[in-house]
């Protein structure tokens, strides 16, 4: 068989005996998938449009198995909570539960407008959490997705992901596993990423890593324990300079099932190592602070938002808000973006996406901090581990999306 | 392919869309499970080529060229999906699709290995356009534009293709003769 026209009648042959029908569930699954996906209309081109992160795949599967929720339900729950310093809930929740029917709605983060218009759903990998966006557009968050560039052979672990939409640049820090880590926020110059993480005995510190570009994408070079406290430290957030990261100490007290403790207090560390010094001593929880341009601090406390210096003083409270929290500043500073916790609602999110089923449903409202304005801008997230973030003009958020059309 | 349909879908309307695709994804299927002889391989591409087409079909321009432009996108999938072939390759055979064994059985499946061995050789390029001109009888510039290639490329990448199984072929070791062989 080794003159072309015989070759070709034979392989010709051969080649017509495959499958010719499509499998009906690949079709479905497709056809489910395209419910829940927008479709690109002058939309800027959004990262990897060439495959679909397997996660997508199994949400999908997962939407079709959604079950009711009852019994039992944590408010607050945070993800990766170590079991140390916190008792599990044993009040049954008077939150609603979900009903089997309800279809799992669209979510996943998205640019958007002030006012709530999506200006960009950017098609990052639907278990991103603790997501950032620095300064230059790109943003750092916690995922299982295998897709974002070489990772030395990682298989289904938790790792920290950077995509740049902008670029379609993309690649991963830190390398080996990394589901404790939480609270992801960029330096100000984009080079750094402080965060929470576990160091394997149940100790939740402060750490920071390099990020460095790499031929194909991003990679990281060894992390930095700032904190060693046996307390649980959360919320890093950097100070204008880069100098210097503030954070919330659990404290004496355990935190609770909320999340927060009476004895936990904001803390400043400096960037390269040091001692934490206290800045906040008050009798509530201190919790989630950012720093603004001029230095303004402000945080989440028991019965609301409060500002204060870069030393601990000036202590006020923020009016108008009966429990806000995470707030970020605007890159002027005039405003902030706050997650308002609403009890009436809950999320509910695909089990495979790694993040447990249910959470606190949260609204993200933008304070102008002159006039006091408190301004719904109509979007949801789920957890007040997802925060908004600010895009360095300040017109729009990166928000961690919860649309059930609610 | 109903232009109407593809209007409707390129506005938003997902039961266009989804009459759409079951009109096109029994084709899809067989192109892609012939590129890359692997089920698996081929299910995922099917299902991503299907989902961008969704998303990317406000940028079709022409409707009518709609059966062109998702086996471009179902092309360039495979693609995808070959660069994530599984680490671990099917021993089972392929057996011939028709009918019982014959005296000439032996042969024919001796044949058919060969191909499947030399076909796995080609590049997923050559093998795409090998498919689309002997599977879907696409002549080679139908081919190009669709892949949006230069027509020599397509030429130059089929003539490789039938090169590169010409040349398994020839290297392969006759099968030994088995004794107790059926006449």
């Amino acid at each position: 068989m080794t003159d072309d026209r015989t070759l070709e009648r034979a392989a010709r042959s051969w080649i017509e005996a495959g499958p010719s029908r499509a499998p009906d569930d690949v079709v479905e699954r497709a056809l489910l998938l395209v419910q829940t996906t927008p479709q690109e209309r002058g939309l800027r081109a959004p990262w990897r449009l060439d495959t679909m992160p397997t996660i997508a795949r199994v949400a999908a599967a997962a939407v079709i198995g959604v079950l009711a929720l009852g019994g039992a339900v944590l408010l607050f729950q945070r993800p990766g909570q170590p079991s140390v310093g916190v008792s599990p809930s044993s009040t049954p929740s008077l939150a609603p539960t979900v009903s089997p029917a309800a279809v799992t709605p669209p979510f996943g983060l998205a640019l958007v407008d002030v006012d709530g218009t999506v200006r960009d759903d950017l098609g990052l990998p639907l278990d991103a959490w603790y997501a950032d966006l620095s300064a230059d557009g790109r943003v750092a968050f916690l995922t299982r997705s295998q897709d974002l560039g070489p990772c030395g052979g990682c298989g289904r672990e938790w790792r920290i992901g950077i995509v740049d939409p902008a670029t379609g640049e993309s690649g991963y820090v830190l390398g080996g596993e990394a589901s404790a880590v939480q609270f992801l926020k960029w330096s100000p110059d984009g080079n750094r990423l402080a965060y929470a993480d576990d160091d394997g005995t149940g100790n939740i510190d402060i750490y920071v890593v390099d990020v460095e570009p790499q031929p194909e994408g991003f990679g990281g070079g060894l992390p930095r324990r700032l904190t060693t406290d046996p307390a649980v430290d959360e919320f890093p957030a950097w100070t204008p300079d880069g100098t210097t990261i503030l954070y919330d100490n659990a404290g004496a007290e355990p935190l609770d099932d909320s999340g927060f403790s009476p004895t936990q207090e904001i803390w400043k560390v400096p960037a390269d190592g040091g001692d934490p010094v206290r800045l906040t001593n008050n009798a509530g929880w201190d919790s989630m602070p950012d720093v603004a341009p001029d230095g303004t601090v402000a945080f989440a406390r028991e019965g609301g938002l409060s500002t204060m210096s870069l030393d601990g003083t000036d202590q006020l409270p923020i009016d108008g808000l009966s429990f806000g929290l995470n707030p970020r500043w605007s890159p002027d500073g005039s405003r902030l973006a706050v997650l308002e916790y609403d009890p009436s609602e809950r999320a509910s999110l695909p089990a495979e996406l790694g993040h447990g089923t249910s959470y606190p449903l949260l609204r993200v409202l933008v304070i102008d901090v002159a006039t006091g304005t408190i301004r719904n801008t109509g979007q949801r997230v789920a957890s007040d581990v997802n925060p908004p973030s600010w895009t360095a003009d300040g017109e729009a958020l990166l928000i961690n999306r919860y649309d059930d059309g609610g | 392919m109903d232009r109407d349909l593809v209007e409707r879908a390129r506005q938003g309307d997902r039961e266009a869309f989804a009459v759409l695709v079951h009109q096109v994804s029994d084709t899809l299927y067989a192109v892609a499970h012939r590129i890359l002889r692997d089920t698996g391989l081929a299910e995922d591409a099917l299902q991503n080529a299907l989902v961008l087409a969704w998303r990317r079909l406000p940028r079709l321009r022409d409707p009518e060229k709609f059966e062109a432009w998702i086996h471009r996108i179902l092309v360039h999938a495979c693609y995808d999906e070959s660069q994530r072939a599984r680490p671990w390759a099917a021993t089972v055979r392929v057996l011939p699709m028709n009918g019982p064994s014959t005296p000439d059985a032996s042969a024919a499946l001796a044949d058919r290995d060969e191909l499947e061995r030399a076909f796995r050789r080609l590049t997923v390029e050559q093998r795409a356009v090998f498919v689309l001109h002997h599977y879907l009888g696409l002549p080679l510039v139908e081919i190009a534009e669709l892949l949006d290639i230069p027509a020599g490329t397509a030429r130059s990448r089929l003539h490789y293709a039938i090169a590169g199984l010409r040349d398994a072929l020839v290297a392969a070791p006759e099968p030994a003769a088995q004794e107790g062989r059926l006449a």
